[in-house]
């Protein structure tokens, strides 16, 4: 069963397309890499996925029941880091996190065992008692990276996940989320410029280009439909894209 | 400096080429010289009555000069000091300019002036239309108005210096961050400051300072209400408008020393500024915690749970809401800004009604809608501030909620719940604290008291729905959110609703059978609102903007 399901989804802002008549399935236990140039409707997908955005047309399915029907169920089953970590700037990190997880209804006592062992996970430990407006960009953001995974979600939606993180946080970020999708079974849709690190993670690579996706497939699927052999992410990005 | 005013100018007028943002405009500079053609008639009304007044006409005069000049003075000062800490220490335009090989003297001169445009609105709002009033009800030639438009530019200058030198020290010595206890301290001194001010205004033997007592002068002394306002830099300006109104002598020395004060305050702001300014800018971009360098060995953090109070999703947006507000240091100084008001007027009401003759009981009703419209009026300006853009200022963090399970609906509810109970507590206590001075009966105070009250349900759940229809989510500055067109429009049906309950409010004391108005009142209050929830919470379901 898919557990992400987009169907002939169509996105307009006045007489512009953003994405065109857009069809995509992941499975569970995924790593789907969206990738393609800016304003080629990645983020939009993104957002109509997460349901901020309403498709002008088509339909979009989170396991098994569509976004604009049942946007309750389908937004408990996600986890969401956007591209632009804007968060709650006079809330603490720690703060932010126990907001999130009253909001999905965990209770205090499980809550606040899971925060004390999500936020070893980067060491974040020192600062998470601090405003978050005094935060970096890439402290918000893993943040914002362990919020989405307190409500234990089955499909993460990451926008740009590696922008602004140092090595050591890019790293564990990219265990982090090999770990949800072989381990826990979850699906991760990722929409990124970070080419190596889509190659690294990505069990399959769609490239997106005017809102059309173009290709999709692993990357050995990729390098035959190219028909360059041992061809990098990058270079096939150049074949599909140009 | 020129280059960088130039800049902003530019930046301006491009703005008003946009159509929307020139309407705005159009419409902000009609409400507001309304008000100040009102205010002009207003005044010349008055003071062509005083002036055939033969034994208190002067000195009552005197009394208003000097009452309305230094409430513009404190006005001018305390709104320039919330705004200011964004001019000068963190504004992006700054920001920018700061990493511009630019003297930071010469920055700090831009931000000066920028800061006593932005803070000239009471004065010339409030105290100018007074000023002409009071000559063209003298039938005073140009003399008069160069001296005394003269005299308000140098009150001007006079007023934004102690505000500019007042932010400087500020931010030279509070390193604090907005505790529990800077709040409580900032509370009680906005309800100490509006009680002091009162006790300026009206003191408790008002007609002793007009030597009521001795009706065999031929005129009230004016001896003591010069020297009660002597301590104030608006005395010397209200006696410098005075002397041109009346032709009495004294007026060069009377400009000269208003002209002095205002050359030295300004010339004392440039120096300090001169001196500081590059180094508070430098430390305002620290922030508050963890990035100040003086935080960097603190091991120990106050840590308080989240939620206290409240549970579910209400209740963890609603503490979220009040964390926010009461972490920002200017929502903070807004609060007590108007905490500042609501106290001035209290403590005023009270004092003139414990003096005031009998006379005034047979115009209870008149003063009684007018309480109502002062309480309303109050209402929906702490309304505007922090209701209706209790939904915008989730602002581009939008996200966060919009991508939890969170209906729309639930979402409204919270910030209703947050903001309908404040604002009728407000009304609430403003209608027991004020009603006692009025000579009105039992069912007339009831009546009074639960139009108080509905007003204030009805503000807050129309203006946090307003708020919600098409929020402004990139705008984040909440001060900025009302005067955008829904926010004008919110500003206008507001105002119109008040008006509407002031005048059943008079009618009903003057005994009129008023019923079918007060049921058109009750279920408009209801209706409006509701039919404004649905559509927002329609419109919450996505972000499109």
């Amino acid at each position: 069963m898919n557990i992400v399901e987009l169907k002939n989804v169509t996105k307009k802002f006045g007489p512009l397309v953003a994405v065109d008549n857009l069809s995509l399935r992941i499975q569970p236990g995924t790593i789907f890499g969206l990738i393609g140039p800016n304003g080629a409707g990645k983020t939009t997908t993104m957002k109509m996925l997460v349901g901020l955005l309403r498709p002008t047309k088509g339909s979009i399915y989170i396991d098994g029941r569509a976004v604009d029907e049942e946007p309750l169920f389908t937004k408990s089953r996600l986890g969401y880091i956007p591209d632009d970590p804007f968060v709650y700037e006079r809330m603490t990190g720690r703060e932010y996190l126990s907001f999130v997880a009253e909001v999905f209804g965990i209770p205090k006592k499980e809550r606040d065992e899971r925060i004390a062992t999500i936020s070893q996970l980067y060491p974040i430990a020192p600062i998470l008692d601090g405003y978050m407006d005094n935060y970096s960009r890439g402290n918000k953001q893993k943040v914002v990276i362990l919020a989405a995974f307190l409500h234990t979600p089955k499909v993460l939606l990451v926008d740009e996940p590696v922008v602004g993180l140092d090595p050591e946080s890019i790293a564990v970020t990219k265990k982090l989320f090999r770990n949800f999708a072989k381990n826990d079974g979850g699906a991760v849709l990722i929409s990124t410029h970070t080419l190596p690190v889509a190659q690294d993670i990505c069990d399959r690579i769609g490239i997106i280009k005017e809102g059309k996706l173009v290709v999709e497939g692993t990357i050995e699927e990729l390098q035959q439909i190219a028909n360059e052999k041992n061809a990098s992410l990058e270079d096939l990005y150049l074949h599909f894209v140009s | 400096m020129k280059t960088l005013f130039g800049a902003q100018l530019k930046l301006f007028f491009r703005l008003l080429k946009e159509p929307a943002t020139a309407i705005v405009a159009v419409i902000f500079f009609f409400v507001l010289s309304l008000v100040m053609v009102g205010e002009f008639f207003g005044f010349r009304e008055g003071f062509e009555f005083l002036f055939t007044q033969e034994y208190f006409g002067r000195a009552v005069s005197l009394y208003i000069l000097e009452a309305f000049l230094l409430l513009a003075f404190i006005l001018t000062v305390v709104s320039s000091v919330i705004t200011a800490s964004g001019i000068f220490f963190h504004a992006p335009d700054l920001r920018f300019a700061f990493t511009l090989p630019i003297r930071a003297a010469t920055l700090f001169k831009w931000r000066l002036l920028l800061f006593f445009l932005v803070s000239s609105w009471p004065i010339t709002v409030i105290a100018a239309p007074g000023i002409i009033a009071l000559g063209s009800a003298r039938d005073a030639g140009i003399s008069f108005y160069f001296i005394t438009l003269s005299g308000l530019i140098f009150f001007l200058f006079t007023a934004c210096s102690t505000a500019a030198l007042i932010t400087l020290f500020i931010a030279r010595l509070a390193r604090i961050r907005t505790s529990s206890f800077v709040v409580v301290g900032l509370m009680l001194f906005a309800v100490l400051g509006g009680w002091g001010l009162s006790q300026v205004i009206v003191p408790r033997d008002i007609f002793k300072s007009f030597d009521a007592v001795d009706l065999s002068k031929t005129e009230a002394p004016i001896e003591r209400i010069e020297t009660a306002f002597l301590p104030f830099p608006s005395h010397p300006v209200a006696k410098l408008a005075f002397n041109a109104a009346e032709n009495e002598p004294g007026i060069p020395l009377l400009l000269g020393l208003v002209g002095l004060t205002a050359a030295g305050l300004f010339t004392i702001v440039l120096i300090f500024g001169k001196e500081w300014f590059a180094k508070l800018f430098l430390k305002a971009q620290e922030g508050d915690f963890i990035a100040r360098s003086e935080d960097v060995n603190r091991k120990y953090t106050k840590r308080i749970p989240f939620p206290l109070f409240l549970r579910g999703v209400g209740g963890a947006i609603i503490e979220k809401d009040i964390r926010s507000i009461l972490r920002n240091r200017r929502d903070v100084a807004s609060l007590s800004f108007f905490l500042l008001l609501g106290s001035l007027y209290i403590f005023l009401l009270s004092g003139a009604a414990q003096q005031a003759s009998d006379g005034y009981k047979d115009r209870a009703p008149l003063l009684l809608a007018l309480n109502f419209g002062g309480i309303g009026y109050f209402l929906a300006t702490v309304s505007l501030r922090f209701l209706f853009p209790l939904i915008g200022r989730e602002g581009q963090s939008a996200w966060i909620l919009s991508s939890m399970p969170v209906r729309p609906a639930a979402l409204i509810l919270s910030k209703i719940t947050f903001g309908a109970p404040a604002l009728t507590a407000i009304a609430a206590i403003s209608a027991v604290a004020t009603l006692p001075f009025f000579e009105v009966t039992h069912s007339g105070q009831l009546h009074f008291f639960i139009f108080s009250t509905l007003s204030a349900l009805f503000l807050s759940l129309f203006q946090t729905a307003m708020g919600g229809v098409s929020p402004e989510l990139r705008r984040r500055d909440p001060e900025r959110m009302s005067t955008t067109p829904q926010g004008l429009v919110t500003t206008f049906i507001s105002l119109v609703y008040i008006a509407t309950g002031s005048f059943i409010v008079y009618a009903t004391a003057s005994g009129k059978n008023v019923f079918p108005y007060d049921m058109f009142y009750i279920i408009f209050s209801l209706i409006l609102p509701l039919l404004i929830l649905r559509i927002a919470a329609r419109k919450l379901t996505y972000i499109e903007s």
